[in-house]
């Protein structure tokens, strides 16, 4: 049985072991491998991020390249979206993926530079949902990060730059760049329709999209330093990150109300090896994730928002997230 | 002679072990031979050697070897579609050469070449057809070796360099890693009567290692000391002990002694039972990479240490056309210190000295001979039960490490009829856990499997002291899937055919 509660399991890099299990919320039972028991095959790769769109999931994958849809009631897979062999155009380390109409706009960190250690090449694929072929490689100049669709525009987090890039898919043009501290990284919507913005050098950063003016900086804020773990409650009103530490040691939880305007110096709760974060929607429950350092399969810890601790589930390996069904 | 990567990137160990690797002097005259070998997926290989030694004092030794697989098999993938191996193939090739001179019957200088390359492509997931990652690695070995025997004593003294060079690509990014050793060792060596024999000896390594990931060059001095002596206590009682102590700039390994014992508990003209026991300290230094990676290298690493104990149990059985032996083991080790990569507070992932871990296990062996008229027949059997648990984490039970499986059991049966031969083979490995928490899932463990293999084989002699040997090879018999590592694919049923040539002038 299918839970509520959907945990994505990154999988360690190089296994291709990243699973999606569920969580049951009201009595605890969790679903290994729920992905593989209701499909018949596993997702076999790095599962970065999972979006949810009309009743689909899309969970982007690397190691192999791919993004696995599958619907959000039974799990049961509709289509794996890959270049074919050859391709002209491909994915390389897909991130994240935005969707408006019947095309997917699906962020690409590009190659790794062994030498400087920054990622290069990377793009924006077009794909068409329609038939599933990969249809554009829009070159970026800096690595990216989530992307969120407001207005029908897409808001690209640039993590290697200093940037939050507008994206406009009817010319298929960045037509804004919003200067933000440099990394930008998680983007979340508040009640007053507000973007906020986690960067990676430690900051918060407040947008108003109509104008993409910054309203509000907030600077010492304890935070992971890579693939920063942000979620908002499903009022709107306060935000909840992961931090301290770094990758993936990233060990407390902090929270903002939006009303604030100062970094908070205590953190809510704090542990080992946190690597994802969620709240669920009606009873506000802290979901953090476990990654165990990758050595074993995660574990969720549940706690109330006060921090509170509930209990204790199993999860996959290296469990980096969560959605609520 | 042992082919195959024996790559510098993460074991500066096993480099310097293989520097060590001797040759016997060639006997007297001419011998050698080549072989061509066509297989299934795109293989073949072919290599020789030369071995001269005419009358005289210079005698000499040469051999090439080269192998090609495309390794483009065919696969089932998740959902059952057929799908072809990409990004599997594998090349090497190599020389050895070796030139000896006689100063007089039992002194002698030996120098040695060994030059070796291997390049190949690092085989991604199942339906992983953009993957474009390879490896390239060359290694140059060069020993001079000097032995001189008189009366009772030996000695010989070894100047070695190995060069090792490995570049990772990902398409048209990569890095290169470059270490070069030089080694010198000199050793002692006498016999005490016609029971017991002395050694004694001394060794030296420089390594430097060159990388961006070290932050350019870093170099390590390595000196060890050893001593050890084996003979015969009572007539039924045989011991050994060794001795050893290594230093590494920066700091000391642990002592290491070995003990071991083997008593003839009884024997008759048909019987043999005899004990075996072996004590033995172990350690393994970290490798340039655990100390000097950047980021996460770690200087303040110590040694890994460890305890092993070992005892077994072996009987023979010999009658005119039949011989039987078996042997059982149970051993047991305890490793402090292991060092393992985790991921840290900054951001990187650093090597620690942080697990313990337990072994304890079995192997139990046995081999028949039996050679009825003109036939011959071998049976060889092996099977290992292996406990390899890490235990450092005392709230949680012994957990079986990743990808050590519990149980291994193997054999042949091999039938000979003069020239022509027959051999069937099988291999069994159990389930295998994915990550340390021991769980057993389609991402969590890799399953077991048994794989069979059928080989002929047929030789004709000519002439004078030639022959042509021509085997056929089938592996994986019954076409089984199955995977090695979590979702990479192996190959099914496949051939390989390989034609050798041997002749010798040897007296």
């Amino acid at each position: 049985m299918l839970g509520d509660v959907v945990v994505v399991n990154e999988g360690n890099f190089q296994s291709a072991d990243g699973t999606l299990s569920t969580i049951n919320s009201q009595t605890g039972a969790v679903s290994l491998e729920a992905f593989a028991s209701t499909n018949g095959f596993p997702v076999a790769a790095t599962i970065q991020n999972v979006i949810e769109h009309n009743g689909l999931y899309y969970a982007v994958c690397n190691a192999p390249d791919k993004i696995e849809v599958f619907r959000k009631d039974n799990f049961a897979s509709v289509a794996t979206i890959r270049p074919g062999f050859g391709a002209p155009v491909v994915f390389n380390s897909p991130f994240s993926l935005a969707i408006i109409g019947n095309t997917a706009y699906v962020s690409n960190w590009g190659t790794l530079n062994f030498t400087t250690f920054i990622w290069e090449n990377s793009t924006l694929v077009k794909v068409n949902l329609l038939t599933n072929a990969l249809e554009e490689a829009i070159t970026l100049d800096a690595q990216p990060q989530h992307l969120l669709v407001i207005d029908g525009k897409i808001y690209m987090a640039l993590v290697g730059s200093d940037e939050i890039a507008v994206f406009d898919p009817a010319t298929d043009q960045i037509t804004e760049r919003i200067e933000v501290p440099a990394g930008p990284d998680r983007m979340v919507l508040d009640r007053n329709d507000r973007l906020w913005v986690i960067c990676n050098s430690g900051a918060l950063v407040r947008i108003n999209p109509a104008t993409n003016a910054v309203e509000a900086t907030i600077s010492n804020i304890p935070n992971a330093g890579f693939n920063e773990k942000m979620v908002i409650d499903d009022e709107g009103d306060t935000l909840y990150w992961l931090s301290s530490a770094g990758f993936p040691t990233t060990n407390a939880v902090y929270s903002l109300d939006i009303t604030q305007t100062t970094a908070p110096t205590t953190p809510i709760i704090s542990g080992q090896n946190w690597y994802g974060i969620g709240i669920s929607p009606d009873t506000d429950l802290l979901y953090v994730a476990d990654s165990k350092a990758f050595q074993s399969n995660g574990e969720v810890l549940r706690y109330q928002a006060n921090g509170q601790p509930i209990d204790t589930l199993a999860a996959g390996r290296g469990p980096n997230g969560f959605l609520f069904r | 002679m042992q082919y195959g990567a024996a790559s510098a990137l993460y074991g500066s160990d096993a480099v310097g072990g293989s520097i060590l690797l001797q040759e016997s002097l060639p006997k007297p005259g001419f011998g050698g031979g080549a072989f061509v070998e066509v297989g299934s997926f795109g293989h073949y290989a072919h290599g020789g050697q030369l071995q001269y030694a005419p009358q005289g004092r210079f005698s000499g030794q040469s051999k090439w070897y080269y192998a090609y697989s495309e390794n483009d098999f065919p696969y089932r993938d998740f959902q059952g579609r057929r799908q072809t191996q990409n990004q599997a193939r594998v090349k090497y090739g190599g020389w050895m050469q070796q030139l000896n001179y006689r100063f007089r019957s039992k002194t002698f200088l030996s120098l040695n070449a060994w030059f070796h390359q291997n390049d190949r492509q690092i085989q991604p997931v199942i339906n992983n057809f953009q993957a474009n990652e390879s490896l390239f690695d060359q290694s140059l070995r060069v020993v001079a070796d000097f032995q001189t025997q008189f009366r009772l004593h030996h000695f010989s003294a070894k100047l070695g360099y190995v060069g090792d060079r490995q570049t990772y690509l990902d398409g048209a990014s990569g890095s290169t890693f470059r270490t070069r050793k030089y080694v010198g060792l000199m050793e002692y060596e006498r016999q005490w009567g016609t029971r017991w024999q002395f050694r004694a000896g001394a060794d030296v390594y420089h390594t430097q290692g060159q990388s961006p990931n070290l932050g350019g060059a870093v170099h390590e001095n390595r000196y060890a000391g050893f001593a050890s002596g084996r003979g015969q206590l009572r007539p039924f009682w045989n011991m050994s002990l060794s001795l050893r102590q290594t230093w590494v700039d920066g700091f000391t390994a642990p002592f290491a002694p070995s003990w071991g014992n083997a008593w003839k508990i009884w024997q008759s003209p048909k019987h043999q039972w005899q004990i075996k026991t072996l004590a033995a300290r172990s350690f393994r230094i970290p490798t340039l990479n655990d100390r000097y990676w950047q980021p996460g290298g770690n200087l303040a690493l110590r040694p890994e240490q460890g305890w092993n104990l070992e005892g077994g149990l072996q009987y023979r059985f010999q009658k005119t056309d039949w011989h039987i032996e078996t042997e059982l083991t149970h051993y047991r080790l305890w490793v402090e210190d292991w060092i393992f990569w985790r991921p840290t507070e900054n951001g990187y992932w650093s090597p620690e000295n942080l697990r313990s871990v337990r072994g304890q296990g079995f192997e139990l062996s046995g081999n028949g001979h039996w050679s009825p008229g003109p036939w011959l027949v071998r049976l060889q059997l092996q099977m290992a039960y292996t406990r390899s648990e890490e235990v450092s984490e005392a709230h949680l039970p012994p957990r079986q490490l990743p990808y050590v499986p519990r149980w291994r059991a193997g054999g042949f049966l091999h039938l000979q009829r003069k020239q022509a031969w027959l051999r069937l083979q099988s291999q069994y490995t159990s389930l295998r856990y994915e990550t340390l928490d021991n769980r057993v899932g389609p991402a969590s463990s890799v399953p077991a499997f048994q794989l069979w293999g059928l080989a002929a084989g047929y030789s004709r002699a000519f002439r004078e002291k030639q022959a042509l040997h021509l085997s056929l090879q089938v592996e994986n018999l019954l076409n089984t899937a199955y995977q090695n590592y979590i979702f990479r694919a192996m190959p099914g049923r496949s051939f390989q055919l390989r034609l050798q040539y041997t002749f010798s002038s040897h007296p």
